[in-house]
């Protein structure tokens, strides 16, 4: 159980509805309005100012930790700067579209019609893009859900991790701000890199000034407040907030109040430059484990308020709303925005890194049971029983957390991108299962790749099935192929050339973002940008790793070769034609092929037979996506990790050989088709490991669902403390359990009202499943339970 | 059994991720054939030693797919009379099952190897190390098929897997003694004390499954006592006392495990065509606690693998 406050927060957030608050978007408008013919950098980090500035402070009842976005308890904002059309064409239907609504007021409306969009018009990263980018990649590219990269240009990128350990808590903003001071000073502007660092470093002096002066006001707010309040506790508690808003992000923290108000500033800070996914909250049991030590013994704080605290942020970090597009809504449904926070796992020198902090971790998002932060935590063989059956707890409540990570194949995949043995043991997660470093610039999930695609392109002269139209290459006939070899090696030609054109899809956009959207603030958090005075945008980072090229549809696509190679090749049983026929019409009449292609040996049962292809077809994109480098000269990464993706992908590709029907949605990660790993847990688990995890340094995601009966009991957990243990001494990187019986998930679609909290596991993430969309529900209800086994 | 190629057995399921037949993770074989008769049994697609044929009349469409695969005349062809399935004609080969587009028939059982077997249990090693977990053995009666069973432990054995098995105890001492000494957990179900309820509710007597109590107790010290709980059959507190008098004073068992009865096995019989089983009651919550509460005075252990 929570505090009475926090009970209360919680009560009040679940039934608020998310609204737009256009604060942000006005203020960095007129800043741009202002600042005409001055660099793009120094433009960009004087709207940072501006919006710091302007934005109204709102410090809501019986708050503890403060600041918001904007006006509302759960606010979006726009970002014209990266994209506005969409806004512009849906926003009178922001409140009543299928997946994650908004409510928006006429008048701002018309503010944003009248004053923010005319500004941008021609401006924006999106229009900038759709302009640069080829012909026949954008033919690919664009809203295909085939290659997907539109989180690159329609909004913008995330993917970082603060860095509290060494810069934020170390130094404060105002130590930043000095340093940038300093370096100014020295440089003489005779050279091209010093004019940059030049522009560069005055960026940095605005954003550190503009971040101080938010928590300011909002101290000044905390004080005017506490002037009004009569009860005497709150009032003590609102003079405390305005002294810790003083103090921090300004200065380093000193206490654990300090530390995680001053994460939450810059949080927001992060938020409100630039809007996106995947700010991650890094190793937050780490980081913060000295200021819980210390207030602990100098009998500062107890447990229970640490707490308190801990769950005052997680509801912060879930307050604030992804404001996105209906098109991007069906990948990341659920005002999902990322934010992973990581526990556990090894200390920089090898060391088990639990502490009590881990475990409160675990309790919080047991106890307010919000959405965000994406709750990590990394196992290694040496990790305490306790902490992992703490870990069994939590998934036993079924909020689909925490995403259960293997330690050590962490360390192997960031290894495999450069990183040092230490900083590779220092690792934490980004969006939901891509294995980070705080001092890593990478787009983690660059392109979303569509591998059912590349078959179908393989079976049918390059054509889609649903439009008809030449999307792949134009090669050979279906009545062409003498062999299971040659197809396969067509389905590979048509995959490199998909990977080819994601490729170009992501240097033009890292070539575009360079040019045109800095990211001065962010450059603050990430180490490496500060010392060569380069913003992250440019490489600015100690470790540049390459962009993640995500592949969707493992299961599908090794389901449907090895249906060709038994019942076409082996068998004999059917002609390529006939079947090319089936998939045509989508097995109508052919319901006894379709029944033949269904009892094929299906991944995620430990068939060696089917399960090897698909560790053919995940080397082969591993190898062939590392033979592309990035703008500045890095290695790409594959993944097979999942967004929600897996249906909208799905619903592009027609009938394939594998039994499944026309537009139904394929699979996430690298987990088992939906309904087809009717072995067991333990075989499902055995086909995933077959993959080689480690070199997919993009990371890799296994969904395993779970009635809550098998959890119900000790017995029961310590079982799956013991599979997950298995799991990894198999070599494999992650899983997560979703623990819902499918009645309730049928009850919640019927009466949402009465399952507000209902969360679910989606893919990568969790998120409130009632609010899905029909669709998304009915998947999560059909992935298979192993209730009846 | 024993054909070319060795040792085979008749096994109607291997379940993986098994996690109520012992300690762990487990993977419980089910072998086939069952000299008892239990009017309550929910595996009586166990009974028989050879394969048998499942057929789910309320998946059927009566499309005769499966009519023009049989080659033993076992199914009616004629156009426009209900498909009928004659058992008498059938020899379980099991082609129709394959043919039925609905999955309205089902093979049960088939002859396996020893070391197909092994091979499907040893998947799972990784887990069974992981959880102290391991290979149950049920049926039917797996001392059933001793021959098989034996060669079935002692590869477990070989490769370290833990072993266990469910038995109904009914089988000969003597065949199974050095089978027994190699498992290390023993499942044995008393469904009465009483000889004359006992044959009328199984078929048989109880006075052999009583003296195995003895013995494998004996032999053995991993051994949990099973009972089937069924509500005015076997619930009584004059059973249950004389049950545990007759294992206090004369057994050292780990424990008592108790199964309330659930109604499982009637579908089964129905796709069987086959009669015989009764419909019982199963034992509320509270009564449940009532018994264990008399166990419990016998400073017998309630043992739950839920
Ligand atoms: S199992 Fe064999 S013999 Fe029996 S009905 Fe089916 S096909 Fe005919
Ligand atoms: S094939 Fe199946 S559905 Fe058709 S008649 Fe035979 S048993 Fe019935
Ligand atoms: S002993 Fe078991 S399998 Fe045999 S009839 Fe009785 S309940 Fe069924």
């Amino acid at each position: 159980m929570s505090s009475n406050r926090i009970e209360k927060f919680k009560e009040s957030y679940i039934h608020s509805k998310p609204s737009i608050s256009i604060h942000r978007a006005v203020a960095f408008t007129q800043s741009h309005q202002e600042t005409e013919g001055e660099s793009v950098i120094i433009r960009r980090a004087k709207a940072f100012h501006a919006v710091c500035n302007r934005i109204p402070i709102t410090i809501f009842e019986d708050e503890l930790i403060i600041g918001s976005i904007g006006e509302f308890l759960r606010s979006g904002i726009v970002c014209p700067e990266y994209s506005w059309k969409w806004v512009e064409q849906e926003m009178d239907s922001f409140s009543t579209r299928s997946q994650d609504q908004y409510q928006i007021d006429e008048e701002d409306k018309e503010i944003l019609r009248s004053e923010v969009f005319p500004y941008w018009r021609g401006k924006s990263l999106e229009e900038t893009f759709l302009l640069r980018i080829n012909d026949e990649t954008a033919k690919l590219l664009i809203d295909t859900g085939i290659i997907d990269n539109d989180s690159k240009w329609r909004s913008a990128v995330g993917e970082i991790t603060a860095d509290y350990q060494d810069i934020i808590f170390k130094k404060g903003f105002e130590e930043l701000k000095s340093h940038a001071v300093i370096r100014i000073q020295e440089l003489e502007p005779t050279t091209k890199e010093a004019l940059e660092k030049i522009d560069f470093y005055k960026a940095a002096v605005l954003v550190c000034d503009g971040i101080i002066t938010f928590a300011h006001r909002y101290s000044d707010k905390a004080l005017e407040l506490a002037k009004e309040e009569r009860d005497s506790k709150r009032k003590n508690e609102l003079l405390e907030v305005a002294r810790i808003c003083r103090k921090v992000p300004q200065y380093p923290p000193e206490t654990f109040h300090e530390a995680i108000q001053m994460v939450w500033f810059t949080q927001l800070g992060s938020i409100l430059s630039e809007n996106s996914l995947a700010l991650n909250l890094g190793r937050f049991d780490q980081y913060m484990y000295p200021f819980f030590t210390h207030d602990v013994k100098a009998g500062i704080i107890n447990e229970a308020q640490a707490q308190e605290l801990i769950e005052s942020l997680w509801l912060k970090l879930s307050e604030w709303v992804w404001a996105i597009s209906s098109n991007t809504a069906q990948f990341f449904a659920g005002y999902n925005s990322f934010q992973n926070l990581t526990i556990g796992g090894r200390t920089r020198d090898g060391k088990d890194a639990t502490n009590e902090l881990s475990y409160m971790c675990l309790k919080a998002t047991e106890n307010v049971k919000t959405h965000q932060p994406g709750l990590s935590v990394r196992i290694h063989p040496d990790s305490p029983d306790e902490f992992l059956l703490a870990v069994c707890d939590l998934i036993s409540v079924g909020t689909g957390f925490p995403a259960v990570h293997n330690d050590r194949v962490g360390s192997q995949m960031l290894l495999a991108a450069g990183l040092s043995p230490e900083d590779a043991r220092d690792w934490s997660n980004c969006g939901c299962v891509v294995p980070h470093f705080r001092k890593v610039g990478e787009w983690t999930s660059a392109v979303n790749l569509n591998l059912a695609a590349a078959l179908e392109y393989a079976l049918n002269s390059g054509k889609s099935r649903i439009s008809g139209k030449v999307m792949g290459l134009v090669e050979k006939k279906i009545t062409a192929f003498k062999s299971y070899d040659e197809v396969k090696e067509a389905f590979l030609r048509q995959l490199s050339h998909l990977i080819k054109h994601s490729v170009i899809g992501t240097v033009t956009a890292q070539q575009i973002h360079a040019e045109m959207v800095p990211r001065p603030y962010l450059s603050m958090l990430v180490d490496g940008c500060m010392d060569k005075g380069v913003d992250l945008s440019k490489g600015g980072a100690k470790y540049n790793v390459g962009p993640v090229i995500t592949g969707i549809g493992v299961a599908d696509v090794a389901n449907s070769l090895v249906v060709i190679k038994k019942l076409i090749f082996e068998e004999k049983k059917y002609i390529l034609e006939e079947l090319g026929k089936a998939l045509a019409v989508n097995w109508k009449g052919y319901e006894g092929m379709r029944k033949d292609a269904l009892a094929c040996p299906k991944y995620g049962n430990d068939e060696d037979e089917v399960d090897r292809i698909a560790v053919e077809i995940t080397d082969f994109y591993n190898k062939e996506i590392k033979s592309y480098k990035d703008y500045f000269g890095s290695s790409f990464n594959s993944a097979f990790m999942g967004i929600s993706n897996y249906i909208p992908a799905g619903s592009i590709i027609g009938a394939t050989p594998d039994g499944r029907k026309s537009m139904t949605p394929l699979t996430e990660g690298v987990s088992p088709h939906a309904g087809t790993d009717l072995t067991s847990p333990t075989a499902a688990m055995r086909s995933a490991a077959k993959i080689n995890h480690d070199v997919h340094s993009g990371g890799t995601l296994l969904n395993v669902k779970f009635s809550p009966d098998l959890l119900k009991t000790q017995r029961n957990k310590k079982n799956l403390a013991s599979i997950i243990r298995a799991y990894f001494s198999l070599g494999a990187f992650h899983v997560q359990f979703n623990v819902i019986s499918t009645e309730i998930l049928r009850k919640a679609q019927e009466q949402p009202n009465d399952y507000k909290d209902l969360l679910v596991r989606v893919a990568g993430y969790s998120t409130q499943f009632v609010n899905l969309s029909k669709e998304a529900q009915d998947a999560i209800i059909e992935r298979t339970t192993y209730e009846s086994l | 059994m024993k054909d070319s190629n060795g040792i085979v057995g008749n096994v109607f399921q291997i379940q993986r991720w098994s996690v109520h037949d012992g300690d762990g993770v487990r993977s419980t074989v089910f072998l086939k054939g069952c000299p008892l008769r239990c009017k309550w049994c929910a595996n009586p697609e166990s009974w028989k030693p050879h394969p048998e044929i499942f057929y789910f009349r309320d998946r059927c469409t009566d499309c005769a797919q499966c009519s023009l695969v049989c080659n033993h005349q076992a199914i009616s062809k004629d156009e426009g009379v209900p498909h009928y399935f004659d058992r008498e004609k059938c020899c379980c080969c099991g082609d129709c099952c394959e043919a039925c587009p609905n999955g309205a028939k089902k093979k049960i059982g088939s002859l396996m190897r020893v070391e197909e077997v092994i091979k499907i249990l040893k998947r799972d090693s990784i887990f069974y190390r992981e959880s102290n977990g391991g290979v149950t053995f049920s049926g039917g009666e797996p001392f059933a098929q001793t021959e098989f069973l034996r060669e079935l432990v002692l590869a477990c054995k070989n490769f370290a897997i833990d072993t266990a098995i469910e038995t109904s105890g009914y089988f000969e001492w003597e065949e199974a003694e050095d089978i027994i000494k190699e498992l290390d957990t023993v499942f044995i179900d008393i469904k009465h004390m009483d000889e004359r309820i006992h044959k009328r509710l199984t078929g048989v007597s109880n006075r052999k499954i009583l003296e195995n109590v003895l013995r494998i107790s004996q032999n053995h010290h991993d051994v949990i006592i099973r009972v089937p709980l069924i509500r005015g059959v076997n619930d009584d507190r004059n059973n249950i006392e004389q049950m545990c008098q007759f294992l206090q004073e004369n057994t050292r068992i780990l424990g008592v495990e108790l199964l309330p009865y659930h109604s499982l096995g009637h579908s089964k019989m129905d796709a069987l065509d086959r009669e015989g089983l009764e419909i019982f009651n199963t034992p509320d919550a509270e009564q449940v606690e009532h018994i264990k509460k008399i166990i419990a005075k016998y400073k017998i252990q309630n043992i739950d693998f839920k």
